[in-house]
């Protein structure tokens, strides 16, 4: 534990640069990218890199409470898609295997990207380059600039994902993704452990309740007695079952 | 030991033990009901007593924040534990599903924390968890596509809240150094408009359709109920609280301004709206429409009228949503769903069903002789100097009101042949349907013809929060 804070503390101390590339590489692939094989490890080292520029402005120590709580969401985000890619399969409407995966990318004709995908792409880099005037023209406060930056990014590209994601797994990984933002912005405020400590738990709560939806949007709540009291559940269930595509693979 | 530490652990570890024992619904709707209770106790207890060796008044430290039981705040949040306990109680003969006494129970703690943690900033932390709890409570077990949309809806809004009540925390401790006069008004500014935004996000106000119709939509009624009763009850005191505590947020013109004008826009959409629903969730959702605006107009006025009625609104509420749930939640479960269309023949066979949307649909609109009526009545009262908002008001009312009588003709129209058939019933699960919807009925007649029996509940918390 202690050489891991150790780590953290020197990594903190390592040029700005490539922790913010790091930053923008991890938020523009969770806004670009809809399939969670991909995503997941990308919040996973979004939550080392959050973790790394918060040990900047509050101990190492308290700072590790960031990739700690998120690794741990992460993983309990991957088994509830996991579970859920496989209610899919079960019910024959999903593609989402990795062989299948592994086939699509295969067979992808890249000269002709989904319009979807471009469109993302192009609204991704736009809101990086609202983040970046946003940064120098309304810095927040607590003088910590490149902070500043970074959450910027996390929210503007949290806020990107939640409105156009329709799916529970990718809202809630932009949920999870502004939580981080509101931390990197907050935390210079009020440099102290209690926050760091209520955030880290608030982190977990999400990503059980995230983890939760994710189950229910596959259909893998229960198998087999969904509730009388969802309405039109036959219509829903026999909608689901028309879905060629599942909405986790679309990118 | 202090108070707040019970009122808090209590309904948690209710929640905690309802979870172990979900399968005997009975044993952990009386475990709730039980510890609701007993935090009802708590609360009920004069100043300088000590029950059981509880300080009332005593201070919690956690994480180097207090938690502590304001004076003002007790009365309220014994309404709001008595509010949860009714409504549980009332979920005995519905089909809920198993998250909604546990989650329930553990939402009712983490929201009456809100109103006991200071600094207030603190409370947009709790409202994320709440949000949290809330989206397992609305989920509850139905599965598949699209049906996340409220649940995931409340969660985002509660975590957008968030940088809302940490940014006026922030702005307020920075104002609070600004000694010039001339400044100040300006130093807090930004404080007014973060707590605007996130009071309007939490409650549903802002922008018009956020999380309230999704949540009506998805969640069974009676959850839906449950949240439009506490949720929006523990927001309004808290802003009445910080309303109190801080002179720049009370005497904010942009305050009262914003205020009513989130109120007149969701009056409209209800007046608006209301009649042309198709379903009862969607009727529901613009009840609580009319609940809202009403509560807001009644905290913009900020005077001791206007906050007894949001007392006294918030037990009208709970009798006339779920009264108004539990037919809604029944007719659900016979239909597999509540639009009009899907219940035609049901009030001929299940008439008691029928009197459960009606009434609680009509009582909610404001029908005289209802315990809506009287809230209705004190709102009005509050804010009778505005004609237009009276008139507003009255006119969503009445739009509510349509949308239930097309909702009950709906109902005792007769059913084609293609429409499913009720389940066969047990005659004793028949008896105790009628037996809950009569007593529900019955409470709501008595209080709407004597409401001086819990009317002063509600001037109790008018005085502690004008004091």
């Amino acid at each position: 534990m202690s050489s891991l804070i150790l780590l953290i503390d020197q990594l903190a101390r390592l040029a700005i640069a490539p922790l913010l590339f790091g930053l923008i590489a991890t938020a523009g692939a969770l806004s670009l990218i809809r399939n969670w094989r991909v995503t997941l490890p990308a919040l996973i080292v979004q939550y080392v890199l959050v973790g790394i520029l918060l040990a900047r402005v509050i101990p190492p120590g308290v700072a590790i409470i960031k990739p700690f709580a998120g690794a741990i969401v992460c993983l309990a985000v991957s088994l509830a898609a996991q579970r859920a890619d496989s209610a899919r399969v079960r019910r024959g409407e999903s593609i989402a295997s990795q062989r299948a995966g592994r086939e699509r990318v295969r067979n992808m004709n890249w000269r002709s990207l989904p319009a979807q995908l471009l469109v993302r792409a192009i609204a991704t880099v736009l809101l990086f380059t609202a983040a970046f005037g946003a940064t120098e023209r309304f810095p927040l406060p607590g003088g910590a600039s490149e902070l500043g930056f970074a959450a910027y990014v996390l929210i503007a590209c949290a806020g990107f994902l939640i409105a156009t994601a329709p799916e529970s797994l990718n809202a809630g990984m932009g949920v999870l993704m502004l939580i981080s933002g509101i931390e990197l912005a907050y935390t210079p405020l009020e440099p102290s452990i209690t926050v760091s400590v209520l955030l880290g738990l608030m982190t977990l709560l999400v990503g059980v309740a995230v983890s939760y939806l994710t189950l229910a949007d596959g259909g893998a709540l229960g198998q087999g007695h969904d509730s009388a009291n969802a309405p039109n559940a036959g219509a829903k269930e026999s909608d689901a079952l028309t879905v060629e595509t599942p909405r986790t693979e679309r990118a | 030991m202090p108070a707040s530490l019970v009122v808090i652990v209590l309904p948690l570890a209710a929640g905690t033990l309802a979870f172990v024992l979900r399968r005997w619904r009975s044993i952990e709707v009386l475990i709730a009901a039980v510890a609701c209770a007993l935090a009802m106790l708590v609360l009920a207890q004069p100043d300088g007593a000590s029950l059981f060796g509880l300080e009332i008044n005593g201070r919690l430290d956690l994480f180097g924040r207090t938690l502590q039981i304001d004076p003002r705040d007790r009365s309220a949040l014994l309404l709001m534990f008595g509010c949860g306990l009714v409504l549980i109680v009332a979920s005995l003969r519905t089909p809920e599903n198993w998250t909604f006494v546990p989650a329930g129970m553990m939402l009712l703690g983490i929201l009456s924390a809100t109103l006991m943690i200071r600094p207030f900033q603190y409370a947009g932390l709790l409202y994320v968890v709440a949000g949290a709890l809330g989206a397992l409570l609305i989920q509850a077990e139905h599965s598949g596509e699209r049906s996340t949309l409220g649940a995931t809806r409340f969660l985002v809004i509660s975590v957008i809240a968030l940088p809302m009540f940490l940014g006026a925390g922030y702005v307020s401790e920075r104002a609070a150094s600004v000694s010039d006069p001339e400044l100040i008004s300006g130093a807090y500014a930004p404080a007014v408009q973060f707590l605007i935004i996130g009071f309007g996000l939490v409650m549903g106000a802002i922008p018009v359709f956020t999380w309230v119709h999704p949540v009506a939509k998805d969640a069974p009624p009676l959850t839906t109920a449950f949240i439009a009763v506490t949720g929006i009850g523990a927001a309004s005191f808290l802003l009445l609280g910080l309303m109190g505590d801080f002179a720049w947020l009370r005497n904010a013109p942009l305050m009262s301004g914003a205020l009513s004008t989130g109120a007149v826009l969701l009056l409209a959409a209800c007046a608006a709206l209301g009649w042309a629903q198709n379903s009862l969730s969607r009727v529901l959702a613009c009840g609580i429409f009319l609940e809202i605006g009403c509560t807001l107009l009644a905290i913009a006025s900020n005077t001791q009228q206007s906050i007894e009625a949001i007392g006294f609104g918030m037990m009208a509420r709970t009798l006339t949503l779920g009264l108004f749930g539990i037919g809604a939640a029944l007719l659900r479960e016979r239909n597999g769903g509540d639009e009009f269309s899907s219940i035609r023949g049901c009030g001929t066979r299940e008439p008691w069903l029928a009197l459960a949307v009606g009434l609680g649909g009509l009582s909610l609109a404001g029908m005289p002789g209802t315990i809506g009526f009287v809230s209705h009545w004190l709102h009005l009262r509050a804010i009778g100097g505005n004609a237009e908002q009276v008139a507003l008001t009255v006119l969503a009312g009445i739009s509510v009101a349509a949308g239930v009588l097309r909702g009950l003709a709906a109902m005792f129209q007769p059913a084609d042949g293609t429409q499913p058939r009720a389940n066969s019933m047990l005659a004793d699960q028949a008896r105790g349907e009628l037996w809950t919807v009569g007593i529900g009925a019955a409470l709501m007649f008595i209080f709407g013809l004597f409401p001086g029996i819990i009317a002063p509940l509600a001037q109790v918390i008018a005085q502690g929060y004008m004091r």
